[in-house]
């Protein structure tokens, strides 16, 4: 288990390097700089533009300019923002816990959601619910993801006047139900949109499984159908189901910074769209290697939650 | 069994999720002002960059203090910090006379050596600043606007709230506030003052700045939200409102979310497109037509792909620019000609590029053009606007393709020469050089090459004090463009602004040019 730790934690920190290398040479190869975007109000002289433009360091070479990045990411430093001004990690570390929230409260209601629907749409397949559980994923995955946003806000916001539609708070109040009212609608989105895999992997894993001799061995021994169905069939289901959640992270990761930026949520997600467009290469590279460390992190934590799921998962 | 138990899991998840949202009314006593800017705020320096956007000037705007206030697009300008001001010396000096009430946020008086030390330490060389703003038209300081020697220095303190400032050339006031006023923003000396200019970037101020302008910095998440307060010390008076909450949105959702009633304004003018107009009204948002059309719309020319002026010329005449007004201004906007607005003085009439797509054709045979597709950059929000204009060049014979990219990329790609053309709006001004400004001389220069012939008028209209000798200077300079065809005008445009009909008070107009009368809004 530990060998096996050690060689998937550095497959992954060499994935990083990659991904990050990768993305800091597309980054730079973007039409643009961070100083033609700001460039909106006019009136600077050429000195003033050539001085900014050492100020960020964007005289130098290519490789010189990622060789100094990764010399400050080694050292803990994640650089300073070409357009707040003040270090990457301070901004991330503002706009990092609302996107944990949201992303956490999504998936979360998505597994609670997609799971038990699956479960049954494969327990009595053909029936109502199982055609029901198939419109509802199939919309879920059908339907573009910023329309969704947008037609959440117009139905539960603006119609219903349900819930309120942006930011994270209201002005003024600080309250548990007030962040929660806020979180509903983004939220929301994203368990719309991953439930839908989630349901469909849930009932086809769960089909497989329930045809398996085991669990009539089980029924045959006495044991109630709630146990068998949920000690010994979803237990071996999981496994191709956690699959499903570690191949549809990154995908979920990148629909809630629409999300967030839609429903004006702070969170990482919307910040890196925000630096991208301003071509602001330290803060993109710093919300990358904090998604990408995530996401590695959480596909480590489910490929050691197989082996817990699953007996016949052995780790060498 | 089993079904039973996992519906009656399913029931109570759905339960819960409504009961949830039921819950967390935001009402509250104050008297918030909820504001949606659709382009986040950088840092909150305003000398960080030269480079800052109009959205950081409004925002700049509000803590920091400005000599005046313009609105209607500079055709009206206000006192704010400076009570009135004059001309001196032949248009050598620009006197401005201080209100003696500006105060900063932390009660001590904003005074005119306040403005000289806001002066001096963006011409200061060994300054951090990435800009200098204004300096260079400053005495005693070089082109790039580094002060020379302190004593000939071109802003001096005449007594406590009276601030002189020294031109090289002639310079009116007004156009110097006009072009300057919304990025000369007054500085704390007795906070600052002790702090070396070369370190003055990494000073703390910033993280939470002490300034004269009408607002209080409260807090903010970084790029998302901000909370400012009313300044209890600023002079000027009116409003009534306890909070401002900026809220950084995306642009797709701002009307859902004034309609919702979660925002009551959108930063720089809060316009919707004529589209959308009859939704707002009849969900009870106030909408008014723009008062002044100053929105510019024109088409980039990028000189090196195309340096036959013939071919510049027929571009212009193969367009049609009343069928592009009706397209993307409908009835607020008038086909444009040259760069200055109607409704002022430098305003030429008599200067009309007609669509003629037959002598469009004849200047393409005498150019010898073989054919060539040109390329148009554009952002994807201008899409209707560059298909009616390829359609339209493509009756003359001229070849154009499109490609949809974003603003930096554009600009990119033009002074790269990867693009021929580009499609650039502005906001306009009174001043009468204004378009310089959008695009002066250096690599995001798009528009000119190097010219002898526009230099020498630019500097001829900005020494002239004279108005009617600068009237005609300028329409000279207007129909010289026109024939060069560096660039084509193609309209001016209102807005149709729309805000919550619970503030009032707010001058849309004055959002154009970065500047809000912040301190008279009302919450009703």
């Amino acid at each position: 288990m530990a060998r096996y730790l050690y060689e998937r934690v550095l497959s992954a920190l060499l994935t990083m390097f990659f991904i990050t290398a990768i993305l800091y040479v597309l980054l730079a190869s973007i039409q643009g700089s961070a100083l033609d975007v700001m460039g909106g109000s006019g009136g600077e002289t050429a000195a003033e533009y050539e001085s900014a433009r050492q100020a960020l360091g964007l005289d130098l070479p290519l490789w010189l300019r990622y060789a100094h990045w990764l010399r400050d990411v080694l050292r803990g430093d994640l650089g300073m923002s070409y357009r707040y001004g003040i270090p990457v990690a301070e901004v991330i570390g503002q706009r990092f816990w609302p996107s944990v929230l949201l992303i956490g409260t999504g998936v979360s209601f998505a597994v609670l959601l997609g799971v038990p629907v699956g479960l049954l749409a494969a327990y009595r397949p053909r029936s109502v619910w199982d055609r029901l559980s198939s419109f509802f994923a199939l919309t879920g995955f059908a339907v573009p993801r910023f329309i969704t946003c947008i037609a959440f806000i117009y139905i539960f916001s603006f119609k219903l006047r349900l819930v309120p539609a942006t930011g994270m708070h209201s002005s003024g109040v600080v309250s548990f139900g007030d962040l929660v009212s806020h979180l509903i609608l983004p939220a929301s989105t994203i368990t719309f949109g991953a439930v839908g895999y989630l349901i469909q992997q849930t009932r086809s894993a769960c089909l497989d499984v329930f045809h398996e001799d085991y669990l009539k061995t089980a029924r045959a021994k006495g044991l109630s159908e709630l146990e068998v169905v949920l000690k010994h069939g979803l237990r071996t289901a999981l496994a191709p189901i956690l699959t499903q959640l570690m191949v549809e992270m990154p995908e979920i990761v990148g629909f809630a910074a629409i999300a967030e930026k839609i429903f004006g949520w702070p969170g990482i997600g919307s910040l890196m769209i925000e630096a991208i467009r301003n071509r602001d290469i330290p803060l993109t590279m710093g919300v990358t290697l904090v998604i990408a460390t995530l996401v590695l992190c959480v596909n480590i934590l489910l490929d050691i939650a197989y082996g817990l799921l699953d007996p016949r998962v052995r780790y060498r | 069994m089993l079904h039973r138990k996992l519906s009656a899991l399913c029931l109570a998840l759905a339960l819960s999720l409504t009961l949830t949202a039921c819950g967390g009314d935001s009402g509250d006593a104050e008297k918030v002002i909820n504001m949606a800017y659709t382009t986040a705020w950088g840092s909150f320096n305003p000398y960080y960059s030269a480079s800052t956007t109009m959205y950081e000037l409004s925002l700049y705007d509000k803590v920091y203090d400005k000599l005046v206030f313009t609105d209607m697009a500079g055709a009206v300008i206000r006192p704010r910090a400076a009570d009135s001001w004059e001309s001196a010396a032949g248009g050598l000096e620009a006197v401005f006379h201080l209100n003696p009430e500006a105060s900063w946020s932390d009660g001590e008086r904003v005074t005119a050596r306040d403005w000289v030390f806001t002066a001096r330490l963006l011409a200061d060389p060994l300054s951090a600043f990435s800009t200098r703003v204004f300096t260079h038209v400053l005495a005693g300081t070089n082109p790039d606007g580094v002060m020379t020697g302190p004593d000939a220095f071109g802003a001096e303190a005449l007594d406590d709230y009276t601030l002189k400032l020294t031109f090289k050339e002639p310079t009116d006031p007004d156009d110097f506030l006009l072009h300057y006023n919304r990025k000369f923003l007054v500085l704390p000396e007795h906070i600052l003052g002790g702090v070396a200019p070369a370190e003055i970037l990494q000073s703390k101020f910033w993280r939470t700045p002490t300034g004269s302008g009408p607002c209080i910095y409260v807090s903010q998440m970084t790029g998302s939200e901000m909370v400012l307060a009313p300044n209890p010390h600023y002079h000027l008076h009116g409003g009534n409102w306890d909070k401002l909450v900026l809220r950084v949105l995306d642009s797709a959702s701002r009307l859902t979310v004034l309609m919702s009633g979660e925002v009551d304004q959108i930063e720089l003018g809060s316009s919707i497109s004529p589209d959308d107009k009859p939704t707002a009204e009849a969900n009870g948002l106030d909408v008014r037509d723009g008062e002044v059309q100053s929105f510019f719309m024109e088409v980039l020319i990028n000189e090196s792909g195309i340096p036959d002026e013939r071919i510049r010329q027929a571009l212009h005449y193969a367009i049609d620019k009343d069928a592009i007004v009706e397209a993307a201004a409908k009835d607020v906007g008038y086909p444009a000609y040259g760069y200055e607005m109607r409704n002022t003085d430098y305003y030429d009439p008599s200067l009309e590029f007609p669509r003629d797509v037959e002598r469009a054709k004849a200047l393409l045979k005498e150019a010898g053009y073989d054919g060539r597709p040109y390329t148009i950059a554009f952002a994807s929000k201008r899409e209707n606007i560059a298909a009616l204009l390829t359609q339209q060049w493509k009756e003359a014979g001229i070849n154009v393709e499109m490609v949809i990219v974003d603003v930096a990329t554009m600009f990119s790609g033009l002074t790269s020469g990867i693009y021929d053309l580009g499609l650039s709006g502005h906001s306009a001004t009174a001043y009468s050089l204004w378009f310089e400004t959008e695009f002066p001389a250096n690599s995001t220069n798009v528009t000119f090459s190097s010219d002898p012939v526009r230099d020498s008028y630019v500097d001829r209209i900005s020494a002239t004090i004279d108005k009617e000798e600068k009237i005609a200077l300028v329409k000279e300079y207007q129909k010289y463009l026109a024939d060069k065809t560096w660039y084509i005008p193609l309209y001016f445009a209102g807005e149709y602004w729309v805000k919550s009909a619970r503030v009032s008070n707010i001058c849309n107009a004055a959002s154009l040019m970065c500047n809000d009368n912040v301190w008279e809004w009302y919450v009703n």
